[in-house]
């Protein structure tokens, strides 16, 4: 027998405050549902379809048997064939390079016992709160000369600058292992290198994850410096490129190719977070509950 | 013990080596150019092609007479201010029903979903949104339309602020609901339990309760609100303006300043005076953190 | 002041067919100290937070003197609840805590003030009124809880393992001061445990609960001296009760059925139950015959562990006894001291 359990007798008191707050939810729930469909569906619209029938089903593309036809102008228009394999070297590799260097540092500063780590950690948490146009003159004008107001100079930036955020979130992460295991493999004989690598990184496998994961969605999304540094329309990352082709298709009224382009940058971030929403959720808060 | 000892020495001759990598880049890309931006600030520069020149406190007066730097200031503390408000109030609104919702976990997941979206995405998107333009009207104007309503100029420079505040607050939400439900569920349910026997409405149970108790997470949430809202610049960049250029001077903030002037798509480049309205901001984010650390301060909670 | 009902009732949790709690019928009149008692999952927690309107009540109802509860919020139920982990405020200071319930239901400053002082006095806690429940030791702790459900002079209290956070020792004084509280109070209280001594130290009458459904309801001598069936029978008393597994016509010596038993049996076979207090140390030839295998000194008792062919038998002796482990014994139940039940339906046979 399936039975519904009755709530208990105070939970269905009325109360403003909560009757308009679930309203509010509500809303704000079916009013994201609702946006994310106008964009997939509008995707693949006309300019028409996506003015006069926002809601409807797009048609004209499909009776004309060239459904993609939006999405095959904004790769084409916008160069974002290059752009994706550009953003995704970039990203990946750039995400990867920053949690390599800052789980080290993240260790040292939360296990090591030396006085003044609390000191410094603090001092590079306060990088978080430094506005990327703060720095972006003097990089600019020294990596310039360098030669590397380039892909290669943004990556450089990225790994750079994702550091603060990434110590501050792993030193939560550290913090909260246990003593014992590190006594227990010290007991064993193991040195601390080896320590770090085969006993605290796995433990910290769930922190690794989330550091990689935020700094990835970030960095995809990141446009301001992209547009600062990169000057070559072959290196263009997506948003970089989503940028200017906003220009261009906005002038030539190419609104489904526009969306289009938006709904290849959204899409694969979208993607990645209905597999790891949870992840990223947890990881989230373990980093800023602390 | 001795073990144990001597692990603890040999693993403090790596904090260097560990920490070094970390630390350089750090004070190389962070530290130092900020310090350089400080120095540049007090100097006339256009930019390339020039040579930073000393001029005192000039950039700071042209910056004080500057209408588009004033602009930029007030706008910007709209959105830490009003955008700030808004979206706690949601954020605690939203608390109260999650607490006990069938489903919630789903519906934390997509109120969080803006926050995976591209800033640059965002305000295109909501560009469409917003549109006015007579027989192709945005989403906003075609449902007011429909309702019988006339059509908006949601983006014209007078309202794009307001409009921004508001789609900042739907947008950053999700973000501060999932920090403070996590802080929510934290707290013990039995406490809300004897709320019940007392007898507390939901808004006793929210200022007896889950506001106490969440105080030191609601603290680093109102300073990561801060620091986010203050370097807002793209999706008011993309949303007030035509894209590839500066938008209106009525619409811009801080962050917008520093690009113009640094980029001067709206004239010539400007080096020192982009310097001085960085260090403005970082000037302002110091003063509003250390003022929002000050004001929550309290005694730590234990159980 | 007021009794309190329980008709019939009934609580489902969500996705298990079986109820948590099932048909619950429980009359507790006016100033009884009632203890709920049984294992993990048996519904004691489940019935008392129906009774608190923390939970719904699917079926049946619940009365609090003359009123119908079961649809009432908990506010409105004239109760106070003792919770488990005593649910104090840790932000709030300890008379903020004793004073809360008193401030959501809206009395003014000073008339709380001295409620809450009186509390205090009461619980010895006058000087702790300005600490928060952090820098409170276990026992305080558990008293702040007990003066928050005082200054509410309510009808009834309920209380949900108020002692199962205290250290042995603390629980044994606790238990006497609640107890004697309560006594002076006069409130009828209904109390939760998993403690069968907490249950048969503290309650006028205990009710004993297995699955969710009520096994007995009897004054602490009247469970001891009579269990209702096999549960109950190994459930109260410590050590437990002997039960051993006989056929009506193998029964041991100085045990029988009366014609009255025989007729009730509704198989061959009987449970036999034998607290260790019951045996009567013989020759071997005289009795059941059992081998010594553990010897627990306590000083005052000495329990033996004695292994007979279907099993352990344990056996209270004096103390200091000269038993030593791998002794020959005989055990004799001593007269009218078998409790008897039908092995199918685990039923007391009737005496």
């Amino acid at each position: 027998m399936a039975y519904k359990p009755k709530p208990a007798p105070g939970s269905r008191r009325f109360s403003p405050l909560k009757f308009i707050g679930t309203v509010v939810v509500w809303l704000v729930t079916a009013f994201n549902l609702l946006v994310l469909y106008w964009l997939i569906a509008a995707a693949f619209k006309t300019p028409i379809e996506i003015f006069t029938k926002p809601f409807a089903l797009p048609y004209t593309w499909f009776q004309r048997g060239v459904p993609f036809r939006n999405f095959e102008y904004a790769w084409n228009q916008a160069g974002f064939g290059e752009a994706v394999v550009s953003t995704v070297l970039l990203v990946g590799l750039a995400t990867v390079v920053t949690v390599a260097i800052s789980a080290p540092a993240a260790y040292a500063l939360t296990r090591f016992g030396v006085r003044g780590a609390g000191g410094l950690t603090n001092v590079i948490a306060v990088g978080m709160g430094v506005p990327f146009q703060t720095v972006v003159i003097p990089l600019f004008v020294v990596l310039s000369k360098v030669h590397l107001d380039n892909i290669y100079g943004l990556f450089i930036v990225y790994v750079a600058l994702s550091i603060p955020f990434t110590v501050f979130l792993l030193t939560g992460f550290f913090r909260s292992l246990p003593d014992e295991l590190e006594e227990a493999a010290a007991i064993d004989g193991a040195s601390a290198t080896r320590t770090f690598f085969s006993v605290m990184l796995p433990l910290a496998r769930g922190g690794l994850i989330t550091a990689l994961i935020l700094n990835a969605i970030g960095l995809w999304n990141e446009t301001l410096l992209a547009i600062v540094f990169l000057k070559d329309q072959a290196e263009f990352t997506l948003s970089r490129a989503l940028f200017t082709f906003y220009g261009a298709a906005s002038y030539q009224s190419e609104y489904g190719g526009l969306i289009a382009g938006v709904a290849l940058v959204v899409l694969p971030m979208l993607l990645l977070y209905v597999v790891l929403a949870r992840q990223i959720i947890t990881g989230l808060t373990l980093g800023s509950g602390k | 013990m001795g073990a144990i000892a001597a692990h603890v020495g040999r693993k403090r001759r790596l904090f260097l080596p560990f920490l070094v990598p970390a630390m350089a880049l750090y004070v190389a890309f962070l530290v130092l150019p900020t310090l350089a931006t400080v120095v540049l600030s007090f100097t006339k520069w256009a930019g390339a092609g020039d040579t930073p020149k000393p001029n005192g406190v000039g950039n700071y007066q042209q910056l004080l007479n500057s209408e588009a730097f004033q602009f930029s200031f007030v706008n910007t503390l709209i959105y830490v201010f009003a955008g700030g408000v808004g979206t706690f109030v949601l954020a605690f609104l939203f608390t109260m029903v999650l607490r006990d919702m069938r489903g919630g976990k789903v519906v934390r997941a997509i109120l969080f979903f803006p926050n995976i979206v591209a800033p640059v995405a965002l305000g295109m998107f909501l560009g469409f949104v917003f549109k006015y333009q007579p027989h192709k009207q945005g989403l906003a104007n075609f449902i007011l339309t429909e309702l019988g309503g006339t059509a908006q100029k949601f983006l014209a420079p007078d309202n794009v602020t307001w409009v921004v505040t508001a789609s900042l607050i739907w947008a950053s939400s999700g973000f501060f609901i999932t920090i403070l439900m996590a802080a929510v569920d934290n707290i013990p349910p039995y406490l809300y339990e004897d709320s019940d026997l007392a007898g507390a409405s939901p808004w006793q149970k929210f200022t007896n309760i889950t506001l106490p108790l969440t105080w030191d997470v609601i603290g680093v949430a109102g300073v990561l609100w801060t620091i986010n809202a203050l370097k807002i610049f793209e999706l008011v960049f993309v949303l007030a303006g035509p894209g590839t250029y500066s938008p209106p001077n009525r619409a811009w903030t801080l962050g917008i300043f520093v690009f113009d002037r640094t980029f001067g798509s709206n004239g010539t480049p400007d080096f020192g005076a982009a310097c001085a309205c960085a260090v403005a901001m970082i000037v302002l984010v110091s003063v509003l953190v250390v003022a929002l650390r000050r004001l929550m301060r309290r005694d730590a909670l234990q159980y | 002041m007021a009794e309190v009902i329980f008709k019939d009732a009934t609580r489902y949790f969500a996705g298990v067919d079986r109820p948590a709690v099932n048909s619950l019928n429980l009359d507790v009149p006016d100033g009884e100290f009632l203890v709920l008692v049984g294992p993990s999952g048996c519904g004691k927690s489940t019935s008392l937070r129906m009774l608190a309107g923390l939970e719904g009540v699917d079926k049946g109802s619940i009365h609090i003197g003359e009123r119908d509860v079961t649809e009432v919020p908990p506010a409105g139920r004239d109760i106070a609840m003792v919770f488990q982990n005593y649910a104090l405020y840790p932000h709030m200071s300890v008379a903020e805590n004793i004073g809360f319930h008193l401030k959501i239901a809206g009395m003014n400053k000073t008339d709380r003030e001295k409620k809450v002082r009186e509390a205090a006095e009461l619980l010895d806690l006058a000087q702790y009124l300005e600490r928060k429940p952090a820098k409170l030791s276990g026992g305080q702790r558990q008293r702040v809880a007990m003066g928050r459900a005082i200054v509410r002079e309510p009808a009834v209290f309920l209380m949900d393992e108020p002692l199962s956070n205290l250290d042995a020792k603390l629980r044994v004084q606790t238990r006497t001061q609640i107890a004697s509280l309560q006594r002076r109070l006069g409130t009828t209280t209904i109390y939760v445990t998993h403690d069968q001594v907490e249950a048969m130290t503290m309650g006028d009458r205990v009710a004993v609960l297995k699955e969710g459904v009520l096994q007995q309801c009897d004054t602490p001598i009247g469970l001891f001296a009579r269990p209702a069936n096999v549960f109950v029978a190994g459930f109260i008393g410590s050590p437990a009760m002997n039960l051993l597994d006989f056929t009506a016509d193998t029964l041991p010596s100085g045990v029988g059925l009366t014609p009255a038993q025989r007729s009730a049996l509704t198989g061959p076979d009987v449970v036999v139950g034998v607290r260790p207090e019951a045996w009567e140390t013989v020759n071997p030839v005289d009795g059941l015959e059992a081998v010594v295998e553990v010897v627990e000194e306590l000083g005052s008792d000495q329990y033996l562990y004695c292994k007979v062919p279907n099993g352990v038998l344990t056996v209270r002796t004096p103390g200091m006894s000269p038993w030593q482990r791998g002794d020959r014994i005989g055990l004799k139940v001593k007269p009218d001291q078998a409790h008897l039940f039908d092995t199918a339906t685990g039923d007391r046979l009737p005496d």
